[in-house]
């Protein structure tokens, strides 16, 4: 009769443990709504509000799926600043790209290039649709911006 | 008998069948189970795999582009032994080459695949002759993360990704039956893959993968009872969308993948056989992102008596 038991339960367990396993918890983060960046004249492409600096990137390599992208990010004060006259964020620059069907991300290398500009390089793309990240970091504080890339062809 | 044999050894195609495309080429959901009257066997397939259109996430097929090709070859081998009259524990491991060439460029990687270990219990057995009472045959999968995915691909097109990036953990039976010169057989089967997280100095990267289901259903028949089985199998496949929390909070979508595959079984012996399967994604068109591909397998099984 025991024999009969055994597999049955080691069965039922594996259900169970296929249906129940423990969640790590995730640090509470300030959640992002997904939105297109906006553009126009006078405007503020990517708007990093706690810092106060309006941001906007430029792509000097890409973007593309067939080799590595490269692209510049600038930033300036917000309100009266004005995008010729650029400003150093207080936190750490990051950036990431997250394709939009699968969840993955990816994390191109950031470099200082000037007082408020930075070079972004090492992007690759795969075809689809992508949200480039620009990320600013200070202490527990975090703001992300993205604007969307579509290279579904 | 052969016909018999020859169901069984037809069986370990099953796992081939259904396995996934180019980009996460590891280990199938189904592993490969010994069925018949055999204490071990060993499996030897080569599969050889081509992208030809990818399903978006709204469905539907997009062709690929004629300057745009994307192959995978996969040597997998599956070895199986019986622990006791009734379980039994095997171990898959797949070598797969990718490579894709689009306009100028070509790029290849070769490595690993993910591995997976199984352990199965004979349910139910067929002692006793049964018109309707199938051969039942439950498993239990472990899914290593061997093989990199895209998630930790550096290279272009992500071609070094060869697996599913999560350690996941499988369970499933394996049900068969046959009636003459007739055979079918239905495999079930649910995953769970487990989190994981990605660190660097943008902060912490939370993965959570969702549940996942594959089924399989296969008929055969061997004409004139002999050394020859002719086959066909619909498997199907479903995973939840990933999710992602940390530096980034959001969700992918699910995917969806249906694989109609036709089969030619020759039983060389009563403990050789081999195979050969084709398989077309593109016929179902229901299939949602992902990559679909045709692919034609080999399969040579070696097997020895209890």
């Amino acid at each position: 009769m025991k024999t009969k038991f055994f597999p049955l339960t080691a069965l039922a367990l594996s259900f169970l443990i296929l249906s129940c396993g423990t969640k790590e918890k995730a640090p509470a983060t300030r959640k992002l709504r997904y939105r297109t960046a906006a553009t126009g004249l006078n405007s503020c492409p990517l708007k990093f509000a706690q810092s106060g600096l309006c941001a906007d990137l430029q792509w000097t390599q890409g973007p593309t799926v067939d080799g590595e992208s490269a692209f510049e990010v600038s930033f300036w004060a917000s309100g009266n600043g004005s995008s010729s006259k650029l400003t150093e964020p207080t936190g750490q620059v990051g950036a990431f790209i997250r394709m939009t069907c699968c969840g993955s991300v990816f994390f191109p290398k950031v470099t200082k290039v000037s007082e408020g500009k930075y070079l972004v390089s090492n992007v690759k793309f795969t075809p689809g649709k992508w949200e480039v990240y620009i990320q600013l970091k200070n202490g527990n504080a975090v703001e992300k911006q993205f604007v969307s890339v579509n290279l579904d062809e | 008998m052969n016909r018999l044999v020859l169901f069984f050894a037809a069986l370990a195609a099953l796992s081939q069948a259904g396995f996934a495309a180019p980009c996460c080429g590891g280990t199938a959901n189904i592993p490969s189970l010994i069925s018949g009257d055999d204490r071990t066997q060993f499996t030897t397939t080569l599969i050889s795999s081509q992208v030809v259109a990818d399903a978006p996430v709204g469905g539907g097929i997009k062709n690929r582009k004629v300057n745009d090709t994307e192959t995978a070859q996969t040597l997998r081998v599956d070895a199986a032994t019986l622990l006791s009259d009734r379980w039994q524990a095997g171990l898959t491991v797949p070598m797969t080459r990718r490579y894709r060439a689009r306009g100028d460029n070509r790029v290849s990687a070769f490595g690993l695949g993910d591995v997976s270990l199984n352990l199965a219990y004979e349910v139910i057995p067929d002692w006793t002759y049964s018109v309707w009472r199938p051969k039942a045959i439950a498993f239990v999968s472990m899914i290593l993360p061997t093989g990199g995915s895209i998630y930790d691909a550096k290279e272009l097109y992500r071609i070094d990704s060869r697996g599913r990036g999560f350690y996941a953990l499988s369970t499933g039976a394996l049900l068969m039956k046959s009636w003459g010169v007739w055979d079918a057989s239905l495999v079930l089967e649910a995953h769970r893959p487990f989190s994981r997280t990605i660190s660097n100095e943008l902060g912490a990267l939370y993965l959570r993968p969702g549940l996942g289901a594959s089924g399989s259903v296969a008929v055969g028949v061997s004409p004139m009872n002999g050394d020859l089985r002719i086959g066909m199998a619909l498997n199907s496949n479903y995973d939840s969308p990933v999710s992602t929390e940390g530096v980034i909070s959001g969700s992918g979508e699910k995917i969806y993948l249906w694989t109609p595959s036709a089969q030619v079984s020759y039983l060389a012996n009563e403990f050789l056989s081999m195979s050969l399967l084709y398989s077309d994604q593109t016929l179902i068109r229901t299939s949602e992102n992902t990559a679909l591909n045709r692919s034609v397998s080999f399969l040579i099984q070696k097997r020895w008596e209890r």
